[in-house]
């Protein structure tokens, strides 16, 4: 037996908790089978999830939505295993990236249960899991929304990651404590990600259908960026906790570089952005600001801020000649992680904020990447920097002026928000390169 | 040369910064409070630049922003009329398409049309009345509407308004304009199986079942909601009485999506209509047992648990009928059938106070529904009505 798991080891887990692959490459790798597993649920399955019916819903669910339940599950996973079993979460993460094919069990096995496939429902209901495991020993039917192939795969993750807790965990009794967790960890993991939607369902009422806080309407007009969101807030953190796990080092180098004051900016310019347009249209939008998800998109909106803001300063460490060059591969990847989740974050609260704070990314791009590096010269950078938190005022505003914005934002507001920005921008260019002598000398000669 | 403490550079950040925050917001956004509260934060802000104190800068900047916010919220800026006018419009357009989202199309549909008064006369806003006017059943206006747009904008020839319009001139009854719409949508390949699916429907309901199914079978060979394509073609094969090629459908439709319930319904009854009134039970049993765990269509778990009363009924498994019928009212109250069918029950088993009971709360539901008044009447016309059981 012991030279079985010794074998198992050697052949499909040392190779690949070794690998020199970086960590984005995992991370797409998973991705990867995401989109196989939604492609095939919506062949296989019973129409009504994996390819919807209106295209824009498919790319949302495709890009946000599901791909965010199954890193939300992962990461609780990776994270809970660390804890268990102490062991390196580097080595973790690639594994269970790696073995994260058992997702496409369902929708393969499923069709040979039941012509047709099932209608699957992403598992929240603590009462799935119960059914789950009764129906395992014959002694229930599955909830709704299971299917034989969703109990094969979970049955499947408990062996794998038992047998993987018994050979990383250091001592016997650890060895047996982290085997005996093994379903706890993945129940947890399944819940954290399927169930948050209905519990955030459940305070704000209306539960998971019908009339529910997802489907009737609000200023996050769909339902899927509304499940997205709820996901999304809570993996942030989650992610950074991994991180530092991963590795202190850097993130505590990308934490000690960060500028609070300057990210309150960027938090208040995007708050106060939507603060602006429910003031310029209150007489209007009399009784309909009902939808909680209106004040949860004001949270997400402050994190934009936070996460966009962070994303400027990255990028701007990240093309620094001044810094070591081993760092500023750190802080490109960090400015490629931060990218991405201010585009999701952007894109749950709606396309015309995610097309703006595009634009606001294309300002970081015109200002720190060569050749134009237009943060060389007071003047421009200022200007940029400027622009780049008015563009953030107006991604907050775009939830009531919608495509609009640009074109109904108020010209009295631009000017009084934008040009005292510019000032304090020139100023904070002018101390800065006060400070930093070199950088000064760089700027006037060119 | 040896640099002076503040630069030129510096004073000029300063006086900017301190002149733009001081001045600018008040100025132009024409809230007298703010000339007491930006003055001092241009100075802080001045003084920040000239002592190169980065983080009070920020917290100038800060604090500037939030006292615009602040007296925002206390104080509405002046806007001029045209402003006004644009964003009155845009703001009952957000409205309407949020309570659009609710389903509330009434209220979308004033919003769209004050959206409309204030200046926003966008085709688009046309479209979304016209949406409206659909969903409220008022398919005339609704056609009106994308007819107009097909004719003077450039709207008509996105697929989503050329096939909302052949769809409203179906459902306003202009049958001949929405027929040529559909087939005209098929030459620009405007989602071909829609197009396909709803040209079956229209074949049907005017009673031409050789096209409607040549219509259907194309729609489902394209893959559109091949389950409900099958239920189709079974219900015309059944019209023509071919039932064994209907029942061949409705499996099929099974297969396609087991939990399309409908199917279970018109299986079910094609069976019983055959004979087959065991198989009839399982199927029922099967839609019944799928709807336990999809309680989404309430109409139609009714309608299977009443049909299955009446399987029940059929084999005089009576204890097991009554259940039915009784699930089937709890189900969907409104579903009159199942109270029928339950006084019959009681009526041929001379149980005449409960065949009362049900029908008198038939009429609660319903009081304007003649059948329960009509057996009603003839019960009270009967001696044994009304006697204790």
């Amino acid at each position: 037996m012991k030279k079985f798991f010794t074998w198992l080891d050697a052949t499909f887990i040392k190779p690949i908790e070794n690998s020199k692959m970086p960590l984005g490459t995992f991370i797409l790798i998973a991705y990867g089978y995401m989109v196989v597993r939604d492609m095939l649920e919506g062949v296989l399955e019973t129409p009504g999830i994996g390819l919807a019916a209106t295209t824009i819903i498919t790319i949302e669910m495709l890009l946000m939505h599901f791909p965010l339940f199954y890193f939300m599950l992962f990461i609780v996973a990776i994270l809970l295993i660390h804890f268990s079993t102490g062991h390196d979460i580097r080595k973790i993460t690639r594994v269970l990236f790696i073995y994260s094919f058992i997702i496409l069990i369902a929708p393969l096995v499923d069709p040979l249960f039941r012509p047709g496939g099932y209608n699957l429902v992403y598992p929240g209901d603590p009462r799935m899991i119960l059914q789950g495991i009764k129906a395992t020993f014959g002694l229930g039917k599955l909830y709704y929304g299971s299917s034989p192939g969703m109990l094969m795969e979970g049955w499947l993750g408990v062996i794998l990651v038992a047998i993987y807790s018994g050979l990383r965990a250091p001592t016997t009794r650890r060895k047996v404590i982290s085997i005996l967790l093994v379903p706890l960890i993945l129940i947890v993991a399944t819940l954290t990600a399927g169930g948050l939607q209905m519990v955030v369902g459940a305070i704000f009422g209306g539960g998971f259908m019908g009339r529910s806080i997802y489907a009737t309407g609000g200023l996050i007009s769909s339902a899927t960026r509304k499940y997205s969101l709820v996901l999304l807030l809570p993996l942030i953190p989650l992610i950074w906790l991994g991180l530092w796990r991963y590795s202190r080092e850097k993130v505590r180098l990308l934490l000690r570089s960060l500028k609070p004051f300057l990210l309150v900016l960027s938090a208040l310019a995007a708050g106060a952005g939507f603060l602006f347009g429910w003031l310029n249209l209150r007489d209007v939008l009399v009784g309909v600001l009902r939808n909680p998800f209106d004040y949860i998109a004001l949270f997400a909106l402050l994190v934009l801020g936070v996460l966009a803001g962070s994303a400027s300063l990255f990028f701007g460490n990240a093309y620094d000649p001044a810094i070591d060059a081993s760092d500023r591969r750190t802080f490109r990847r960090a400015t490629g992680g931060l990218f991405i989740l201010s585009l999701l974050l952007a894109w749950c609260l709606g396309y015309t904020a995610l097309f703006i704070v595009i634009a606001f990314f294309v300002c970081g791009l015109v200002l720190h990447i060569p050749p134009l590096r237009l943060s060389r010269f007071a003047v421009s950078s200022s200007f940029f920097h400027a622009l780049g938190m008015f563009i953030l005022v107006a991604a907050g505003y775009s939830l009531f002026g919608m495509e609009r914005t640009l074109s109904v934002f108020p010209w009295q507001l631009g000017l009084a928000v934008f040009l005292p920005l510019w000032a304090v921008f020139l100023g904070r260019e002018f101390i800065l390169r006060r400070a930093r002598p070199g950088f000064e000398e760089e700027g006037e000669e060119r | 040369m040896k640099r002076s403490r503040i630069s030129a550079g510096l004073i000029v950040a300063a006086v900017l910064a301190a002149a733009t925050v001081a001045l600018l917001p008040p100025l132009v956004l024409g809230i007298g409070i703010l000339w007491f509260i930006a003055p001092p934060l241009g100075l802080l802000a001045a003084a920040a630049i000239l002592l190169r104190k980065n983080s009070l800068l920020m917290v100038a900047a800060i604090l500037a922003v939030l006292a615009v916010s602040i007296v925002g919220v206390l104080h509405p800026m002046r806007l001029s009329p045209s402003q006004e006018r644009k964003l009155t419009a845009t703001g009952y357009f957000l409205k309407g398409q949020i309570f659009a989202i609710q389903g509330d199309y009434a209220r979308a549909l004033a919003a769209y049309e004050h959206s409309e008064r204030a200046g926003l006369e966008h085709p688009w806003v046309a479209v979304q009345r016209a949406y409206c006017h659909n969903f409220l059943g008022r398919s005339e206006n609704a056609y009106e509407i994308f007819a107009r747009l097909m004719r003077d904008t450039l709207l008509g020839s996105l697929d989503v308004v050329h096939l909302n319009y052949a769809l409203s001139a179906m459902k306003s009854g202009n049958y001949k304009q929405g027929e040529r719409a559909f087939w005209q949508a098929l030459s620009y390949n405007f989602q071909p199986g829609y197009c396909y699916y709803q040209l079956g429907v229209c074949y049907r309901l005017s009673n031409d079942q050789i096209k409607a199914e040549e219509m259907m079978t194309n729609a489902h060979r394209l893959g559109y909601d091949r389950s409900q394509c099958s239920s189709i073609l079974g219900a015309i094969a059944e019209s023509r009485r071919d039932y064994a090629r209907a029942e061949e459908f409705y499996r099929r439709a099974l297969r396609e999506n087991p939990e399309n319930l409908t199917v279970y319904v018109k299986l079910g009854s094609l069976l019983y209509r055959e004979g087959r009134v065991s198989d009839a039970r399982e199927t029922l049993l099967e839609g019944v047992r799928i709807s336990e765990w999809i309680p989404l269509n309430f109409r139609v778990y009714a309608m299977l648990l009443n049909n299955l009363g009446f399987v029940y009924a059929e084999e005089g498994q009576l204890a097991k009928a009554i259940p039915a019928f009784k699930q089937a009212i709890r189900v969907d109250p409104a579903f009159m059938d199942s109270y029928d069918n339950l006084a019959h029950l009681y009526i041929e088993n001379k149980r005449f106070s409960d065949a009362v009971i049900v029908l008198r709360r038939a009429l609660e539901v319903d009081p304007s529904y003649r059948p329960a008044r009509r057996v009603l009447d003839q019960l009270f016309a009967v001696p044994e009505a009304g006697q204790p059981q």
